[in-house]
């Protein structure tokens, strides 16, 4: 369990304290537990579901910007970060 | 006068006839909370400006809907100007530019944003204790958890400090704190509330839905809140919803289905109470039939999956670039992220190492695969239950409220109490709780559930219900 805390810690960036070692053990255990029923299940070939999703075009007509435009409309860069919308 | 005692309908009624002002309530709940949450932890954030934006809807007298009611709304749903935690230290300063979807409806209708409610850092959670601000206790008894994860919503509404309140329901999220605290939540159709603006926990899952002292302020808030959205790509139209058609709803002949495989799993405490409410059902004409449903046991390590898999991909944004705390260092890209990693609570870390498990090559198949098809075999099973009966009855807990700290050795007793709530989670169907009586001197609720997009016709049942089985009230704190 410890070597596969660890490598499962390592894969998404957590960094854990001893203290939150032993605890994160104890519930992953006891949620891998409640995931042992799965593991005898025989679905066949069901499609898997996933909810409605449809796509939706927005109202406006999409633009097409150039480096110029595009920078243009950062307002400020400070400290090395660009300060501005995060999304055109 | 208290008004924490009158119903939501009657404090807006009030509001309309000029009785009192949006101005004077909002002071009375804010002052409410300021006195009496120190007891419960219910609240994050006061908006302070509260008051402030009561006057301005007393002078405009645009009242809207919502007459100028105070609402509280859990700490997940982004709110213009008003900080925005989740409960989690990593989002401890975020203050969000834009609000939800469903915050714009309420503010359109008048409504006031009073707070924001504490709840499961990230909504994981089933007992309000994994918050990142403290546990939030039971107003009905101060040792016991009030349920989780909209463990503040619930209790505010309990305890009179807010009349109405949001929350978000992922696998029980809504419906749990409801019949821990003996109020009545609502988790809607998926797709029937925009998500937009609800900070993702597993997206397939989750709705935000109202919770109310009684049926009707529940149905009330929904119908401000339901509706299509086009920032929200899976959200839906639903059918118009009458207040006055629920009010009036006749439950003779109705079929209701009893799920025995979930209710021979239950406490006996529980059961007993439960058994109570079926005959309530009766009582109100409905006919009630005991049925089974092949493969219903498999749900909850379905849910678990699926819900971890998303949460493990969600939860990747936290960085420290975009949100929350500033993540600045002089360390290296990974050691950076990983720095900020460090403020995620326990539970939060747990679920995001299993999700990546059941993502990662070897188990993808075995776990993410096989749940996904599980999670289709469960909402074929329950759609073609309800093509048969009107209604599915369960309990909406196995167990009554336990004490504050009492299961922290014993994770798996909480991650089996969600059992009974997230079959309508994976089925994407509607399901209500509502307060039957009580057992030991605890709330125990029952969970009714219908069709996708039936909503009116479950507060329907839900309204002849209650005018059987008496309401909860509100706790003198």
């Amino acid at each position: 369990m410890k070597g596969e805390l660890e490598y499962l810690a390592d894969l998404v960036l957590l960094e854990l304290t001893r203290e939150e070692r032993r605890e994160v053990a104890k519930r992953l255990k006891a949620l891998k537990s409640v995931l042992k029923k799965l593991e005898n299940v025989e679905v066949g070939e069901e499609p898997p579901f996933l909810p409605t999703l449809r796509l939706k075009l927005r109202k406006d007509e999409p633009k097409v910007f150039n480096v110029e435009e595009l920078l243009s409309i950062v307002p400020k860069v400070k400290d090395r970060y660009v300060k501005g919308p995060k999304t055109i | 006068m208290k008004w924490e005692r009158l119903s939501a309908i009657r404090l807006i009624e009030e509001l309309k006839s000029g009785s009192i002002t949006s101005e004077e309530i909002s002071a009375y709940f804010l002052d409410r909370i300021k006195k009496v949450d120190h007891i419960l932890n219910s609240f994050i954030t006061l908006n302070e400006k509260a008051v402030k934006e009561a006057e301005k809807i007393d002078k405009d007298k645009k009242g809207g809907r919502l007459a100028g009611l105070p609402i509280a709304i859990k700490d997940n749903i982004t709110t213009k100007g008003i900080r925005t935690t989740c409960a989690s230290r990593i989002l401890e300063n975020y203050v969000p530019p834009y609000d939800a979807e469903v915050i714009s409806r309420i503010k359109r209708e008048g409504g006031i944003i009073i707070g924001k409610t504490n709840m499961d850092e990230f909504a994981m959670g089933s007992s309000g204790e994994n918050s990142g601000f403290g546990p939030t206790k039971n107003p009905r008894d101060l040792n016991r958890v009030p349920g989780g994860s909209s463990s503040g919503s619930a209790a505010a509404v309990a305890a009179g400090l807010a009349p109405l309140a949001l929350g978000s329901d992922t696998g029980g999220s809504i419906r749990a704190p409801a019949s821990f605290t003996g109020i009545v939540g609502l988790k809607p159709t998926y797709g029937a509330v925009s998500r937009f603006g609800l900070i993702a926990y597993a997206n397939s899952l989750e709705q935000i839905g109202p919770m109310g002292k009684n049926v009707l302020d529940a149905a009330y808030l929904y119908s401000i809140i339901y509706g299509e959205d086009e920032k929200d790509s899976t959200s839906l139209p639903s059918p118009p919803l009458s207040i006055e058609r629920i009010s009036n709803f006749e439950a003779k002949g109705v079929k209701v289905a009893i799920l025995t495989d979930l209710v021979s799993r239950v406490d006996e405490p529980v059961r007993k109470v439960f058994e109570r409410g079926i005959n309530y059902v009766s009582e109100i004409g409905a006919e009630v039939s005991e049925v089974k449903l092949e493969g219903i046991d498999l749900a909850l390590p379905a849910y678990y999956v699926i819900a971890c898999s998303e949460a493990s991909s969600n939860l990747a944004r936290y960085d420290g670039v975009r949100f929350g705390v500033d993540c600045r260092t002089n360390l290296s890209w990974r050691d950076a992220y990983k720095e900020v990693r460090k403020l995620f609570g326990k539970e939060v870390k747990v679920r995001i190492m299993l999700g990546a498990y059941a993502l990662s090559a070897g188990f993808f198949e075995e776990y993410y695969v096989k749940a996904v098809k599980v999670r289709r075999k469960i909402r074929e099973g329950l759609k073609k239950l309800l093509k048969r009966y009107d209604y599915i009855a369960i309990p909406t807990m196995p167990v009554l409220p336990w004490r504050i700290g009492e299961k922290l050795d014993d994770p798996l007793y909480v991650y089996l109490s969600d059992a009974l709530t997230v079959p309508a989670n994976l089925a994407g169907v509607p399901a209500i709780s509502l307060p039957i009586g009580l057992a030991d001197g605890l709330p125990v609720g029952i969970q009714f559930i219908a069709d996708e997009f039936e909503e009116e016709k479950l507060f329907g049942l839900a309204k002849r219900f209650e005018e059987e089985a008496g309401e909860l009230g509100v706790v003198d704190l």
